[in-house]
């Protein structure tokens, strides 16, 4: 059959009113082309759902912002201190719309206080809120890495850390570095320290680690350069004389080998990753060893209201060692700062001693002391006098009131002090001052 | 009539399908596939019930949260009463901590093996029920007549026990002069003079005060470290028994071994041929402290008992960074199947377990734990026993650790235990070898042996039922001991080897037994003392994969003489007596 012949056999099959199918037939196309209409709506609805559920298979398109859960952990039996923190920063994390700085800090006071599970939770959500931060993809590989995450993964959130790291930022180096060689990756290892050394020269750790890492693969005598420079940048560092011990037994010199494992038992320091990320975490810490640890270094340091807020902190805890201890603690301090000279240091401590004591004669006769010595005979004065006020039988502050109120020429003043120190004690100074200015004391 | 497919029809059930195929749910793929074929039976199975061991560890478990109180108990697999099965020894505290079980009995438990297979508690009549508040346990024959003594560590005034073949035990220790005072935890027999005589190490923990209150990172009351108190130093006994006929005498050689002014938290021992001169050395395994590799200087002592600390130099006193770990368990096995002994500890939790592979000869040991695959994967939890056997026969060790926190932590979710122990509570960990000193987790397939999450502490490996493969009691704290079945799959033949001096009528703990297959070798040393807190059979359970036979074994005895045996076949249990062999070239 011809193609023409066919198709006009088509034609005329689809005609209406075509031979071919009877009549009934052809009135039932007619009236059927609802049904065709019908299952094309059907079929288009169900591919467009079916479709739609693809897409929210895959997450793309609109999808619903997802309902963030915070860690909640059980605070009861916590030091007040410590679920107070807790419960604050869960609480400003908890505020609409989420910030990944809130979060993020919620996160870093759960990891200050080693609750890590939780604190790895926190960073992942104020990652995936703010993946620019670098603080949080840096905090997360930290915590991840401790808390024995799969290596690819430790490695590729470091990396991504590395990526968004401010320039020269050594330390992370370093840190993506320990990582490595807990996975057993010592080369990579070698290859990080050496980049932080790069960008660091004198940072101690990466000298140390890059060390570590050489003896690990092979190379004794480079991992000794490296250990020796560490040793030489930090020279009570322990951990870089034991690995020099190793890596000169290594070697079979057994001579030097004993010779750094005497000074590696003489040293008691471990040089410390200067990291001001993973310190803010540790600054948010309120545990009380944290807090003992913290009011120690702050009088160490003189800085008395941080040593007063440990102490604060402690006492609410159930400590109150510190508070009790802290005015004692001050006075001495300030005391010390006198001796030595420091005038002005003194004043100041004397002035944070007395908010602490203020009923404590010593603080107010030393305090008066530094202020004669340096000439302020009015502010000497009225701490004599207040000194004189908590303790009236302290021949020595009337002695030195007498002194100050002298050199004021406020005469009969000072006698009156002079007379009254030595009613205490005959034998005291003011005895003889009094002499001196040819007044008879009272008997 | 056959009704026709419309194209409606098609277009709607493509639509259908299409819409269904969008709803399907997105499994994700698992973290880690399992091991072990879906649907198979466990690897190992908990007959405990069905084994009659009734052991319930007792603590003194008030909140006062007494650090004595966490370390938990060890468990012994030996054959005290020498009918050729395994019998067990486990040891508990009680309720209060400073003074003797108030009962005056103990609750330290010894059961029997029956002829069927179940255990029998056989404590009173033996004697060896213990009022202190105890730790661990070795066994080991101090007077060579032929049966096992034990040694129990406790925290308080350790005890030694004479076994006095009757099924019951004598306390010898003030009559034999092995009073060891103070808080001890694991102890080993080991030959150190070579004079035929079972020496003993004792490791110390610290000077704990009772009254003494710490709390965790969050302010929580917790458990003390070990950094709150002053360490003790270990204590090494030197065995003066003349022979099995008199009392056996201990001598308190601490000083004059030169191990008296090293002070740490000893609570893992084993003793090993560290440096291949033939002579016993000691590894211990401390908490917060480096570790020691003590070299046995016996070659130059002029028979004393002389130890020198070489664990700086020989790279096994730190990890691979430099610092000390919480050293809890330690084994020393062959972990790569190199023929040198490997070193690897448990440690705390945020601290990955440690493998030191042995370099060989003197050149120490590498912290391989990384590469081994066993470090990340323990960080999350806190490892104290440990074992290391050929689960499946394929001719490598396998590695089981028992895990369980000493730190309180949020409650895990279903525990009973009461509160804070419910905080403890942690699953346990089983490694399989791929031949070469790579380890993989083996999940579900391993049975209730990980599955159970409990607060597990002392394990002691043995071939219990006598099947051929190696069987595993673990000890829990506040919890029963457990006896789990090994029912994996084998995917080879066995060769058990019981290396014996009938001179001295024991077993030649020390004695390196080395099986030839063919192009290449196995070698295991006879030891009891293992992990933490306890003791295994000293019985040499080898895996040989394929090997039907084997071709030949050598033993390098204790005293450094050397044997060979002819091969024979595997898959039955062999006792190689000294002097039945050839004599070997050194």
């Amino acid at each position: 059959m011809g193609k023409a012949s066919r198709r006009k056999r088509e034609r005329t099959a689809d005609s209406p009113g075509a031979a071919g199918p009877d009549a009934k037939s052809r009135s039932g196309q007619r009236s059927g082309w609802l049904r065709p209409l019908l299952a094309t709506v059907i079929a288009a609805g169900l591919l467009l759902l079916g479709f739609g559920a693809w897409q929210a298979q895959r997450g793309v398109g609109v999808a619903a912002p997802p309902v963030i859960v915070l860690p909640n952990p059980d605070t009861s039996g916590m030091s007040a201190p410590v679920a107070r923190a807790l419960e604050a920063a869960r609480d400003a994390a908890l505020a609409s719309p989420p910030s990944a700085d809130a979060i993020g800090r919620y996160g870093q006071v759960l990891h200050a206080h080693w609750l890590l599970e939780a604190a790895e939770r926190c960073y992942e959500i104020a990652h995936d809120l703010a993946p620019g931060d670098f603080r949080w993809v840096y905090l997360l590989a930290g915590v991840a890495e401790i808390r024995g995450a799969d290596g690819e993964r430790v490695d590729l959130l470091f990396r991504d850390a590395i990526h968004l790291a401010p320039f020269g930022f050594a330390p992370i180096y370093v840190r993506h570095a320990d990582a490595l060689m807990r996975l057993g990756r010592w080369s990579e290892a070698r290859d990080s320290y050496a980049r932080a050394a790069e960008l660091d020269p004198e940072l101690v750790l990466a000298h140390r680690g890059m060390g570590q890492a050489l003896i690990l693969v092979g190379d004794g005598s480079a991992a000794v350069e490296h250990l020796e420079r560490a040793a030489s940048l930090s020279p009570g560092d322990r951990i870089a004389q034991v690995a020099l011990a190793r890596a000169h037994a290594l070697a079979g010199d057994d001579q030097r080998a004993a010779e750094a494992s005497a000074r590696a038992e003489a040293a008691r320091g471990s040089a410390a990753l200067p990291d001001p990320f993973f310190y803010e975490v540790e600054r948010l810490a309120v545990d009380p060893e944290s807090l003992r640890a913290r009011y120690a270094s702050s009088l160490r340091k003189g800085d008395i209201d941080a040593a007063a807020e440990a102490a604060s902190l402690l006492a609410e805890g159930g400590d109150p060692a510190a508070s009790r201890q802290l005015p004692l603690a001050v006075k001495q301090h300030a005391n010390r700062l006198a001796f030595e000279g420091d005038f002005e240091g003194a004043l100041a401590s004397y002035e944070q001693a007395a908010r602490l004591a203020p009923a404590d004669p010593e603080i107010e006769h030393n305090w008066g002391t530094v202020l004669l010595r340096r000439g302020d005979l009015e502010g000497a004065a009225s701490h004599f006098e207040r000194a004189v006020e908590i303790e009236p039988q302290s021949a020595d502050s009337l002695y030195n009131l007498g002194v100050a109120l002298e050199g004021l020429g406020r005469r009969d003043e000072a006698i009156g002090r002079f007379t009254a120190a030595a009613g205490i004690d005959p034998r005291h100074a003011a005895a003889q001052r009094l002499a001196e200015l040819g007044v008879e004391p009272v008997p | 009539m056959r009704t026709p497919v419309t194209p409606f029809t098609l277009l709607v059930v493509l639509s259908v399908t299409a819409f269904c195929a969008g709803c399907s749910d997105s499994v994700p793929p698992s973290a880690a596939p399992a091991t072990g074929s879906p649907g198979a039976p466990p690897w190992f199975t908990d007959i405990t019930d069905e084994s009659g061991l009734d052991f319930v560890h007792g603590a003194s478990a008030d909140r006062q949260l007494r650090m004595p109180a966490v370390m938990g108990g060890g468990a012994a697999l030996f054959d005290y009463d020498n009918d050729g099965d395994l019998d067990i020894y486990l040891t508990s505290g009680h309720e209060v901590l400073a003074a003797p079980d108030p009962e005056g009995k103990g609750r330290n438990r010894l059961y029997r093996r029956e002829a069927d297979g179940r255990y029998s508690d056989v404590t009173a009549e033996s004697g060896l029920g213990d009022p202190g508040y105890a730790m661990g346990v070795a066994a080991g024959d101090i007077d060579n007549d032929g049966d096992l003594d034990l040694f129990v560590t406790n925290y308080g005034p350790d005890r030694l026990y004479l076994n006095e073949g009757d099924g019951s035990f004598s306390d010898i220790t003030a009559a034999a002069g092995a009073a060891v005072d103070g808080w001890s935890a694991s102890a080993a027999f080991c030959d150190f003079d070579r004079d035929g005589f079972l020496d003993l190490y004792v490791t110390r923990y610290v000077d704990y005060l009772p009254a003494k209150r710490c709390s965790a990172k969050d302010g929580r009351q917790d458990f003390c470290g070990p950094n709150s108190f002053r360490d003790l130093h270990d204590v090494v006994l030197r065995n003066e028994t003349q022979s099995a006929a008199g009392t056996p005498r201990f001598a308190d050689v601490s000083a004059a071994a030169g191990i008296d002014s090293t002070f740490a938290a000893g609570l893992g021992v084993v003793c090993l041929d560290a440096d291949g001169d033939g002579w016993q050395d000691v590894y211990v395994a401390n908490d917060a402290d480096p570790n020691q590799l003590w070299t046995n200087l016996g070659d130059s002592s002029g028979g004393a008992i002389v130890f020198r600390d070489d664990s700086l130099v020989r790279g096994v006193a730190y990890n691979l960074h430099g610092q000390p770990q919480a050293g809890m368990g330690v084994i020393a096995e062959d972990l790569d199947s190199n023929g040198t002994a490997d070193l690897f500890l448990t440690h705390l939790m945020n601290e990955a377990n440690t493998l030191y592979s042995n370099l060989g000869g003197t050149a120490g040991f590498q912290d391989t734990s990384g590469a081994s695959g066993l470090g990340p994967s323990s960080m999350r939890f806190t490892g104290f026993g440990v074992v290391a056997f050929d689960a499946e026969l394929d001719g490598d060790l396998d590695l089981f650790i028992a895990n369980g926190r000493v730190n309180v932590d949020q409650p895990v979710a279903g525990s009973t235990y009461p509160p804070p122990w419910d905080t403890l509570p942690e699953p346990n960990l089983f490694y399989l070898n791929d031949g070469s000193g790579g380890f993989t987790p083996l999940d579900s397939a391993a049975g209730a042996l990980v599955s159970s999450v409990e607060i597990s502490r002392g394990v002691a490996s043995g071939d219990i039922d006598g099947d051929g493969d190696v069987d595993l009691l673990v000890a829990n704290l506040l919890d029963r001991a457990r006896l789990y079945r090994n029912d994996a799959p084998r995917r080879g033949h066995w060769l058990a080897v019981r290396a014996v001096d009938p001179a001295l009528e024991r077993d030649a703990l020390g004695a390196r037994v080395t099986l030839n297959l063919g192009g290449r070798s196995v070698t295991r040393d006879v030891a009891t003392a293992s992990g933490y807190l306890s003791s295994q059979s000293p019985i040499l359970h080898f895996g040989v994969g394929a090997a039907a036979e084997v071709d030949r074994i050598d033993v390098r005895w204790p005293d450094g003489s050397l044997e060979y045996f002819p091969g024979i076949g595997t898959d039955q249990v062999i006792t190689l007596h000294r002097g039945g062999g050839e004599p070997a070239d050194g």
